[in-house]
């Protein structure tokens, strides 16, 4: 809904938009706590979420388990579309278990990207622990 | 004061009497009584014991306000030890919100100071006329009438009460508000902070009208001269507590400066949002537009601005690691209102369509000052403005509506009553409840396990209830199967991990840690272990967990509750949600085989 109407776009490149948060603010323009703090970053067919942060700048290592595409829990291999919207959260605010979230389509809800493409593991520290053991 | 100026009945003395008891108050002749533990409930504390009480004392088909309901107070099996962040008081009754089984409980010394004086259980029972003052202490319990705090704010008396009776280092504090006072079926049981602030909720279910039924207005607890909590095993109990330590310290959300400490549980209201599942004007979309507005950055980085500097949180009560507790300020630097958790600014704020942090934070402020629950108080106002009360966003007319809940006015006790019955009143079909409890901050729709969880939780609609009852946790391994009954193995083993939690007497954020850090999970058994001398294995905290949600599903079922009940509102089956546009679709048999 807001993603588009205040931004504007370069005409010759395909971007998709980073909501960032945390101390990962500072990638974008407007780093203010109680703005949106969007990048822009282009995209090329194939990317997946982990070439486009490190396109971004960001370390890999400063991200936390919150990683969502589209609204949808998602990891570093997971596909990105042109028009995706990426969201951005640092390794200090992990507050939820991953599995809170669907990844990709599993909770019955229609996928922007369409991929649906298997949860894998996502190198994320936590994930391999996760759970009922 | 002095005993000598206290009136009512005799001083009922604890001096002789092996430690671990109950302690019986019966409200209509104002008598207190202590008794040894009952063989049965040997090893029992925290929600395991109150809902083991409520089950077993409690007529199922009584009526909450009613003389035959009752109120327990329990602290958990290593509350009152040097265990970190296990300071939680357990309270249970027949909730008049929800007409099942509740226990709420809440992060306070008094829990401490409850169970270093032996009382492991503290019993309300009948019903007196007027409003009293209960004192425990080494000597006793003592009453005195406490008519004359009516309709206060809690800010107003608790200082006078801490003066009173020898101040912070030797009292600690349980009472209602005027909501209470009032039976409303919003109302909590409030418990003061480290700080004396009386903030902290024993928040759900309307466990504060029961209390208000009672006639009991304040329960002032004093531990001077106890003798403490024996410990059975003090080498089990030491490399148990050294264990959950070491977790909670390493953790990336529960140590010092991560995620809890730093942002508080409103850190959470940027990743919910970003994930489409934050309910914003009452539960009509996942996403809210002002979400950063009134989100755990903006109240580190507000307060930076307002006071100069870094504020990092507090603890709630003595000994925990977390310290997860806000404090919002003014734009000139004084404290406005504390705790600004993630359920009420999101309550308070999103689900009422309000940016503005200052009017959430009041809001807040007001709740805790009349004794109500922001989670239910949110969605009753939301609801009102779906009904025309209010415009969505209009935070100078919601703060007014609170205002009305706290002069007992007609329309602030149909609000005061919880969503539900606003829903009634305004005839509104949009009401995001379970069991007559309106729904925290999740949307179902949006995330499938909570919604679960809400739908066949004993307590209503409860976040709290089982964290990661989720259908999405096998998607880590690959496609979900929504008949794959793993489901619901997986589904009832957090349901009864957090039972066991709260039977503890920890957070249930230790839960972020013991369950990514395996050495924390098997620390809080040694703990348990060590005070009791039982030998718990991991195994054991499936099987109590399960023994404290069947005694809760037996109390449901003899209330008059079936399946029926556990499902969640009609309008989520057929309003998709925005932004994934997603309906609630999970089978109604899938719910009912959870507990089977």
């Amino acid at each position: 809904m807001e993603r588009g109407a205040a931004i504007r776009r370069p005409l010759t490149f395909l971007m998709i938009d980073i909501h960032l948060y945390g101390k990962l603010r500072h990638f974008a323009d407007d780093s203010a706590t109680t703005a949106q703090s969007i990048a822009l970053v282009s995209w090329q067919p194939g990317d997946t979420v982990g070439e486009i942060v490190t396109r971004l700048g960001i370390d890999q290592t400063d991200l936390g388990s919150n990683v969502f595409l589209n609204g949808r829990y998602a990891n570093l291999q997971t596909p990105v579309q042109d028009g995706d919207r990426l969201g951005l959260f640092p390794d200090d605010m992990q507050l939820l278990y991953k599995w809170y979230f669907a990844p990709q389509d599993s909770a019955g809800a229609p996928s922007n990207n369409g991929s649906g493409a298997p949860e894998q593991d996502s190198g994320d520290p936590n994930s391999a622990k996760d759970g009922e053991k | 004061m002095t005993y000598g100026a206290m009136t009512g009945t005799k001083t009922h003395s604890l001096k002789g009497e092996n430690m671990d008891r109950f302690l019986r108050i019966n409200m209509t002749n104002r008598t207190a009584k202590f008794e040894p533990v009952p063989a049965q409930y040997k090893d029992r504390a925290g929600r395991w014991l109150t809902s083991s009480i409520v089950h077993d004392e409690v007529p199922a088909t009584c009526h909450p306000l009613g003389p035959n309901n009752k109120l327990v107070f329990s602290p958990g099996i290593v509350t009152g030890t040097s265990s970190p962040t296990s300071s939680r008081i357990s309270v249970g009754g027949k909730s008049p919100l929800t007409g099942g089984i509740k226990e709420a409980n809440a992060g306070t010394g008094w829990s401490r100071r409850l169970v270093r004086l032996g009382i492991r259980a503290l019993i309300i029972e009948g019903k007196a006329d007027g409003l009293w003052l209960l004192k425990i202490d080494k000597n006793g319990a003592q009453f005195e009438a406490a008519d004359s705090h009516a309709g206060a704010r809690l800010s107003e008396v608790y200082p006078p009460l801490f003066t009173r009776f020898g101040g912070l280092k030797t009292v600690d504090v349980c009472s209602i508000g005027v909501a209470g006072e009032n039976r409303m079926s919003a109302a909590g049981i409030c418990f003061n902070d480290q700080d004396g602030r009386p903030t902290r909720y024993a928040g759900r279910g309307g466990l504060g009208a029961v209390m208000g039924s009672k006639g009991l207005k304040f329960i002032v607890v004093d531990d001077a001269g106890a003798e403490g909590v024996a410990i059975a095993k003090q080498d089990v109990f030491d490399a148990g507590r050294k264990k959950m330590a070491a977790a909670l310290t390493e953790h990336a959300i529960t140590k010092p400066r991560g995620a809890l400490n730093s942002y508080g549980t409103a850190v959470l209201v940027n990743i919910i949002n970003e994930a489409g599942a934050l309910p914003t004007h009452n539960f009509r979309s996942g996403r809210f537009d002002g979400a950063a507005k009134i989100a755990g950055e903006a109240i580190f980085e507000g307060n930076k601005e307002r006071t100069g500097k870094e504020l990092y949180n507090h603890a709630c009560s003595p000994g925990c690691i977390i310290q997860c507790s806000n404090t919002w300020h003014r734009p000139d630097g004084s404290e406005h209102s504390s705790c600004v958790e993630y359920e009420s600014a999101w309550a308070l704020g999103a689900n009422c369509g309000i940016d503005n942090l200052d009017q959430v934070a009041e809001m807040n402020l007001l709740c805790n000052e009349y004794g109500l629950d922001t989670i239910e108080i949110g969605g009753a106002i939301a609801v009102a403005m779906e009904g025309g009360v209010a415009a969505f966003g209009d935070g100078a007319r919601a703060i007014e509506l609170v205002h009305e809940i706290g002069k007992a006015t007609p329309l602030g006790k149909i609000l005061g009553a919880g969503a539900l019955v606003t829903g009634k009143a305004f005839g509104v079909a949009r009401v995001p409840h379970v069991k007559g409890q309106n729904m925290p901050a999740y949307e179902p729709r949006a995330i499938k396990g909570i919604g679960m969880t809400y739908a066949i939780s004993t307590m209503g609609a409860d976040h709290t209830a089982g964290y990661t009852i989720a259908p999405e946790m096998l998607g880590v391994s690959g496609k979900l199967d929504p008949l794959d009954p793993n489901k619901t193995e997986l589904a009832r083993a957090f349901q009864y991990a957090t039972a066991f939690i709260d039977t503890t007497g920890h957070c249930l954020f230790i839960a972020f840690a013991i369950l990514d850090i395996a050495s924390g999970f098997e620390g809080m058994v040694e703990e348990c272990n060590g005070v009791l001398g039982t030998n718990w294995t991991a195994d054991d905290v499936g099987r109590i967990g399960k023994e404290v949600l069947d005694l809760e599903l037996d109390f449901n079922r003899k209330a008059g509750f079936t399946k029926a009940d556990d499902r969640l509102p009609e309008f989520m089956t057929y309003e998709p949600l925005p932004p994934h546009n997603v309906v609630w679709d999970v089978p109604d048999a899938e719910l009912d085989k959870v507990f089977g």
